[in-house]
């Protein structure tokens, strides 16, 4: 009963070197070792695990025969978290800093989408303004009346009526059929310089698109 | 024939049309990124049209003007004021006397914040000027017509919709609109005259009667420009004393009448430039010229003749702060985010 509380009692030192314990420790270890061979045991494997670790020279075996050892590995997982563990002030610190970190990665993604979605807006926004600037300056090229006026002059007196016969326009109404016929009959125009036939094609690029022209063109010619 | 004054009016109305109007206006506003503005108005052409331009800042004394003298004939007006706000700016620009009859502009600039950016919308309304808004001018015009009566001359002509011959038909409509307009508030001042004095016999019922035939005969055969020539005319079908004591004691009731004739002629002359000049980048407008971050409009009365007129501009300005507090923040991060990899085996 005595032995195992004076086993009980030493356990702790056990695992020490002579450096780390005092004299009156080291004094205590001794006699008690004496003994005890269980105990000498333990003491001489824990401390032949521990030379080998400073030597790096773990062999896996001798770990395997020490894990057999009761409650060591639990012992040692004790004293190295002990030994790592922080005081609380810098627990603290350490809280602060890891929420400094994960908000400011938050607020830099935050930052980051925002500046992007921001961009995207911006740039939709410009191009659009771009497509309208740039449709109303195609806008100031010549209007219905100056273009028709330029064909009129291409055109002889009997081209210009047979272009007139051409369209069918019943109150205002103008098929896609009828603009092609007078698609056709001015670019097949014959007589006409390619160089005319160009500029006169120039002239109404639109004419299939927009039925309007074809609709001013009629009632011009009559 | 010497022509009635209600043709001269119209005359010198679709005139404005054809022909440059006899004041240039530049009107000129400025927005800062801090929200206050600066506006510019110059005025050009004849010194004593110049001096009776229908905006209200031109009796306000803490504007800074210029007079520049560009040839014999030809003046130049240049005013130049600062505000804190655009509530500011409007009190000049749309004063709150809505008995003043002039050219009104209403601002409006929302600044939103949008962190690295700050966004400028800034609206300027040109409210409706027709002095004579009591009739529908839909009754008289169509959309189509409005809009081609609306553009100056070289805009309409080159308008694919534009035809001559029709168009002539749209001036008749607009002529029928307008006089129809000035007699309505020449009529309903009449009646205001008839309600005040006691001692005038002359029923409303009786004129509303003769209503159509006195407005005819005005245009027809009426000559001069005054309230006296108009009830002269007037006398000339509804045969009745009162008219002749509306001449001699109450033609101080159709003063308001004549001013609104007054500044239909004088506004219907001009031509007005708009430009705004926006902080930072331009992103949206109504404006069909731009010059970088300043935008462009020419207007011709007739522009806010039927209905109002916005002007409507946005930009963005860097916010430069900005950026360094979330480099600051992301350095953070990154510094964070090393540290961690750095202590992990």
């Amino acid at each position: 009963m005595k032995a195992s509380l004076n086993c009980k009692n030493i356990d702790r030192l056990l695992y020490l070197t002579e450096d780390e314990m005092s004299t009156h420790e080291s004094g205590l270890l001794d006699e008690h070792l004496r003994s005890c061979s269980s105990c000498d045991k333990k003491h001489r494997d824990c401390l032949a695990v521990r030379r080998n670790i400073h030597d790096s020279k773990t062999d896996i075996h001798g770990i395997k025969d020490f894990e057999s050892s009761d409650g060591f590995i639990e012992k040692t997982n004790r004293l190295i978290i002990e030994r790592n563990s922080v005081p609380p002030g810098n627990q603290n610190w350490n809280k602060t800093l890891a929420i400094l970190r994960y908000s400011s990665t938050i607020a830099a993604i935050l930052l980051l989408c925002l500046f992007v979605s921001e961009q995207a807006n911006s740039i939709h926004k410009i191009s659009r303004l771009e497509n309208r600037i740039q449709s109303s300056v195609n806008d100031s090229e010549p209007g219905i009346i100056d273009r028709i006026t330029l064909a009129r002059s291409i055109l002889t007196v009997n081209e210009w009526t047979n272009l007139s016969d051409l369209i069918n326009i019943k109150s205002g109404k103008i098929d896609s059929f009828e603009l092609l016929r007078i698609k056709l009959f001015l670019e097949n125009k014959i007589g006409l310089e390619q160089n005319q036939k160009l500029a006169f094609m120039r002239l109404f690029p639109d004419l299939l698109s927009d039925k309007k022209y074809a609709i001013t063109l009629k009632s011009l010619i009559k | 024939m010497k022509k009635s004054t209600w043709k001269i009016s119209l005359i010198l109305g679709v005139l404005t049309l054809i022909m440059p109007g006899c004041l240039d206006i530049w009107i000129t506003t400025q927005i800062n990124a801090d929200g206050s503005l600066e506006q510019t108005l110059v005025f050009e052409g004849d010194s004593t049209e110049i001096a009776g331009v229908n905006f209200a800042l031109i009796k306000e004394a803490d504007w800074k003007k210029e007079w520049i003298k560009v040839d014999k004939d030809k003046h130049k007006l240049v005013v130049n004021k600062k505000f804190s706000s655009v509530k500011e700016l409007n009190k000049s620009m749309n004063p709150a006397d809505t008995n003043l009859l002039v050219i009104r502009v209403d601002a409006k600039l929302h600044r939103k914040f949008r962190w690295f950016f700050t966004r400028y919308v800034f609206d300027e309304t040109v409210l409706r000027a027709n002095p004579f808004p009591m009739l529908d001018d839909h009754k008289y015009l169509s959309d189509e017509e409005i809009r081609l009566i609306s553009m100056t001359d070289d805009r309409r002509k080159a308008d694919p919709a534009y035809d001559s011959i029709k168009y002539k038909e749209t001036e008749k409509h607009f002529e029928d609109f307008l006089f129809h307009s000035m007699y309505e508030d020449f009529h309903k001042q009449l009646i205001a005259v008839l309600a005040a004095d006691p001692s005038l016999t002359l029923t409303p019922q009786a004129l509303d009667s003769q209503k159509e035939l006195i407005y005819s005969t005005l245009i027809d055969s009426v000559k001069g420009n005054t309230p006296d020539d108009i009830l002269q005319g007037i006398g000339l079908i509804i045969d009745h004393p009162d008219i002749r004591t509306i001449r001699e004691k109450h033609l101080n009731y159709f003063e308001r009448f004549q001013e609104k004739m007054k500044f239909y002629e004088s506004a219907s002359d001009d031509m007005y430039k708009f430009a705004i000049r926006m902080p930072g980048i331009l992103l949206t407008t109504n404006s069909p010229k731009i010059e970088g971050s300043q935008t462009n409009w020419e207007l011709s009365y007739y522009d806010f003749f039927f209905k109002d007129y916005t002007l409507s501009a946005e930009s963005r300005k860097v916010n430069s702060w900005a950026f360094i507090v979330a480099g600051l923040i992301v350095l953070i991060a990154l510094t964070g985010l090393i540290t961690t990899k750095l202590k992990k085996p």
